[in-house]
């Protein structure tokens, strides 16, 4: 974790840099996507997770996280992208999104990059595995596009019925 | 019925001060520019909640105080007075006073009736002024506010080149204009050979404050502050500008300074030169604009004797411990794994070693889980007077019975239950039972019964509010639900038409008293106790009484449970909805029309419930004489629960799915095991709801 927290592709640090920010790029499919890293608190293996009965396959079920009970969300099978195999290199990101605790299972954490806000650049309409609600851009790093989700919206979504209606996130 | 009266007066005072506190905190928070809306209402909360505890209680000074303040907030939180720096500064007295007030309740000093009926006089207007009076002073400039300011001499030294001069004295006045009105009460002729001058300066801000502002302007030894004369002479203040332009205008009788009387004493004590010891407390806001409002001499409630056999700390904080205590278990329960493994290569003294540790995590586990834990009887404690004064009041005779006490709940659930249940017992008493005579009519004794009682069940807290009065009139409702245009068949079943009970704006407009407080209905205390995670239920009957029941969930509450299998899954099944554990032969069991089954439990039918088919799992033994069953009750229902094994028992932390999930229906929480791993908890009380009803398992997989 600490070692991820460390900017890896600083660029101009020179220049401003009120404007940059981190974010934490992992891969889902053939896609890749980043989210701000503020919201990662950690990320950790996928280990002993025990399942919820009656809720949908995506929803891995529950985990320990220092005896907070923290729900597991497989955003492969959610997406219907990669290969839902859990193995030693399974990945899971540990979100903290105001109140609430969520890991999520992504296919692997590739890099913690550096942007500027005018570097993430408005999406058009196009087919990600996710609906463009949840994009807040597109940006280049290298040769590699990479898709800017605002994760927050994605969890709280009730597309993922993770929570309840009544407790807002914040 | 037997009354401790220290107990409860002891917990209204803790709170109280609490609420005191945190009104204060608020009250110097405010920002006059921009005020939340949020900070005016929590304010408005705490200066309610003083008023109904100190109503209840009979502390009708402080009621008073309170009612006055609240009514004065009611109009600052709906806007119709804007928050200046004159009605923080009434805030911050009206606290004053409120804590003076406990803490002579506590004890302490005696009441200074001069005072309190001054702020109270002072809230009074306010509240009755509106927006006139506190929004106009807003704009007007320091030296005519007089909120709550009073007056004071200032004996000034003079030094060389201004001895004996009048210019020396004018420039004393001049420096002391800036803050208030001046009288010179050295005359002329006396200034020829003083060594010093006196003048009386009538301020809105106190004494400490006016120490505060001279300090920037000379030496702290070339000053003080001296007690104004006292009520009885009174100054010609009717020429003041102070009268004149002040919509607080209390000045003119015995206005002899409020914030004075302690003064010379406290500066004494408190060194002039440290500016710190003046204002007592140092936690204090000490940004520019605070100071203004936010500094007040605090030597006031120094007398109150500090209770040191408990301290107060963050919730968070205790929330914490009782996380790493539970790590700290599960790291042990994984050492001692390893050290059974590893078999007689360990030597003996370490297995020892570890068995000691075994036993003081424990310990310290109970000792930490305990912190957050308090008897119920903080609640029910109250009651009693609440019975006695709503009995008499209503003409009315009860009996009130209290059981379970010493049951242990959430110490935010204790402060959160508080209200609703005290509404449900003046509910009681107000709608439920009838007076003596009517009673007698109906062939009921004359004195009414009012039972509350706690007790813990599986993972909750039940709280029954039960009387033998009337009960709820079907007719009547039905009638009102009508009135309000809800089609509600005449044939529904009981529990359908209470539910009525329960829908905002349906109280019967016969039933609202001024007992009942503030129109708060049914349907808040169902809002309250569904907040707090809980549910409620409602029985009653026609003539013989009504009984009202909270479901609550003890977030942090230790359960006994049994640890069972369903194929590889573990679960946590409440020990108090166990009855029995059983393994049937193969022909107990029955299947009945529809496939359901029943198991014949000694000359019973029993409907049976498979664990694996409500919680779609893989079992390991489909037929129930393979398995195990156990055998559950809720609510008067029963059923066997079908499952793969049983483990053991044990107990159990409750943690909530919610905080970062969802409710799962059947699911009541979850707990984690010793080897780290999490374990849900069944509800049981769910699960037998649906399987009853035969509802096709547990309908929120979508």
């Amino acid at each position: 974790m600490q070692a991820i927290a460390q900017p890896s592709t600083q660029r101009e640090s020179g220049l401003d840099q009120a404007d940059l920010r981190q974010y934490l790029s992992f891969a889902l499919g053939k896609e890749a996507y980043a989210i701000d890293i503020l919201k990662v608190q950690e990320i950790r293996g996928y280990e002993a997770v025990t399942p919820i009965a009656n809720t949908p396959a995506y929803i891995k079920g529950v985990t320990n996280l220092r005896g907070n009970i923290v729900p597991i969300v497989d955003l492969r099978l959610k997406f219907n992208v990669g290969e839902a195999s859990y193995n030693e290199f399974t990945v899971v990101i540990i979100l903290s999104l105001g109140v609430r605790v969520v890991g999520i299972v992504v296919d692997s954490v590739s890099d913690v990059i550096m942007l500027r806000d005018q570097e993430v650049r408005p999406a058009p309409q196009f087919s990600a595995v996710f609906d463009t609600r949840y994009v807040s851009g597109l940006a280049t790093v290298g040769e590699q596009m990479l898709i800017v989700v605002d994760i927050d919206q994605l969890i709280r979504s009730s597309d993922l019925m993770l929570f309840d209606d009544t407790r807002e996130l914040v | 019925m037997s009354l401790d009266i220290g107990r409860f007066h002891q917990v209204f005072i803790d709170e109280a001060i609490e609420h005191i506190n945190a009104l204060e905190a608020l009250a110097l928070k405010l920002d006059p520019e921009k005020p939340q809306a949020e900070e005016l209402n929590a304010i408005f909360r705490a200066a309610h909640s003083i008023k109904g505890g100190a109503a209840t209680f009979g502390f009708e000074g402080l009621a008073q105080l309170t009612h006055a303040l609240e009514t004065v907030l009611d109009q600052v939180r709906k806007q119709a007075m804007a928050v200046t720096g004159d009605l923080i500064k009434l805030l911050l007295s009206a606290t004053d006073c409120l804590r003076a007030h406990v803490a002579s309740l506590q004890g302490g000093q005696p009441i200074d009736q001069d005072i309190e009926a001054k702020v109270l006089g002072q809230l009074q207007r306010a509240g009755g002024a509106e927006d006139g009076g506190c929004a106009r002073t807003g704009a007007v400039p320091a030296q005519t506010h007089a909120a709550n300011g009073g007056s004071c001499i200032v004996v000034v030294k003079l030094e060389a080149p201004e001895l004996g001069s009048p210019e020396g004295m004018l420039r004393i006045e001049q420096a002391l204009s800036g803050l208030g009105a001046v009288e010179r009460l050295t005359s002329a002729d006396e200034l020829a050979h003083a060594m010093e001058v006196r003048m009386r300066l009538t301020s809105s801000i106190s004494a400490a404050e006016v120490q505060e502002s001279l300090a920037f302007v000379w030496s702290n030894d070339r000053f003080r502050i001296e007690l104004d004369a006292p009520p009885g002479a009174p100054a010609d203040y009717s020429s003041k500008p102070i009268v004149a332009t002040a919509s607080f205008a209390e000045l003119e009788g015995d206005d002899a300074g409020f914030f004075v009387e302690n003064l010379p004493a406290s500066l004494e004590r408190a060194k002039p030169n440290d500016p710190l010891a003046l204002t007592g407390r140092r936690s204090y806001d000490f940004r520019p604009e605070a100071a203004q409002f936010g500094r007040r001499q605090v030597d006031r409630y120094v007398a109150i004797p500090m209770d040191t056999s408990s301290i107060r700390v963050g919730v968070e904080k205790v929330d914490r411990l009782v996380n790493l205590v539970g790590e700290l278990v599960i790291a042990q329960a994984m050492l001692v794994q390893s050290s059974a493994h590893a078999g007689t290569e360990l030597s003996e003294s370490v297995s020892s070693n570890l068995g000691q540790l075994d036993r003081n995590i424990r310990e310290l586990h109970e000792a930490v889980m305990s912190i957050r834990m308090l008897p119920i009887s903080y609640v029910f404690s109250r009651f009693p007077r609440v019975v006695r004064d709503l009995a008499d009041k209503l003409g009315k005779r009860v009996e009130l019975v209290l059981e379970g006490e010493e049951t242990e709940l959430d110490k935010g659930l204790i402060e959160k239950v508080t209200d609703p249940l005290t509404h449900l017992v003046r509910n009681s008493i107000d709608h439920g039972i009838e007076l003596p005579a009517q009673r007698e009519a109906a062939g009921k004794p004359p004195i009414g019964a009012l039972r509350v009682r706690a007790l813990h069940q599986g993972g909750n807290v039940v709280i029954e509010v039960s009387d033998d009065g009337a009960g709820f009139d079907r007719a009547r409702l039905l009638e009102k639900a009508r009135g309000h245009g809800l089609a509600i068949s005449e044939a529904s079943s009981d529990e359908d038409v209470w539910q009525l009970a329960f829908l905002p704006g349906l109280s019967t407009a016969e039933r609202i008293t001024e007992v009942s407080g503030r129109g708060v209905g049914m349907d808040v205390v169902k809002r309250n106790v569904e907040q707090l995670g809980g549910r409620l239920s409602l029985r009653s009957a026609a003539g013989q009484g009504t009984t009202v029941t909270i479901h609550l969930p003890l977030t942090l509450a230790i359960l006994d449970g049994m640890l069972i299998n369903v194929g590889a899954h573990t679960y946590v099944i409440p020990l108090t909805h166990i009855l029995e554990n059983l393994q049937p032969s193969a022909d107990a069991v029955k299947t009945v029309g529809g496939g359901g089954k029943v198991v014949r439990v000694r000359e019973e039918f029993i409907p049976l419930i498979a664990l694996h088919d409500v919680l779609n799992l893989a079992p390991r033994f489909e037929q129930p004489h393979e398995a195990m069953l156990v055998l559950c009750e809720s609510n008067g229902q029963r059923a066997a629960l079908q499952v793969d094994e049983l483990v053991g028992q044990g107990q159990f932390v409750i943690k909530s799915l919610e905080q970062n999930f969802r409710k799962i229906a059947g699911i009541a929480g979850a707990t984690i095991l010793g080897d780290g791993r999490v374990a849900l908890i069944l509800d049981v009380a769910a699960l037998l709801r649906a399987g009853q009803r035969s509802e096709p398992a547990l309908s929120t997989a979508q």
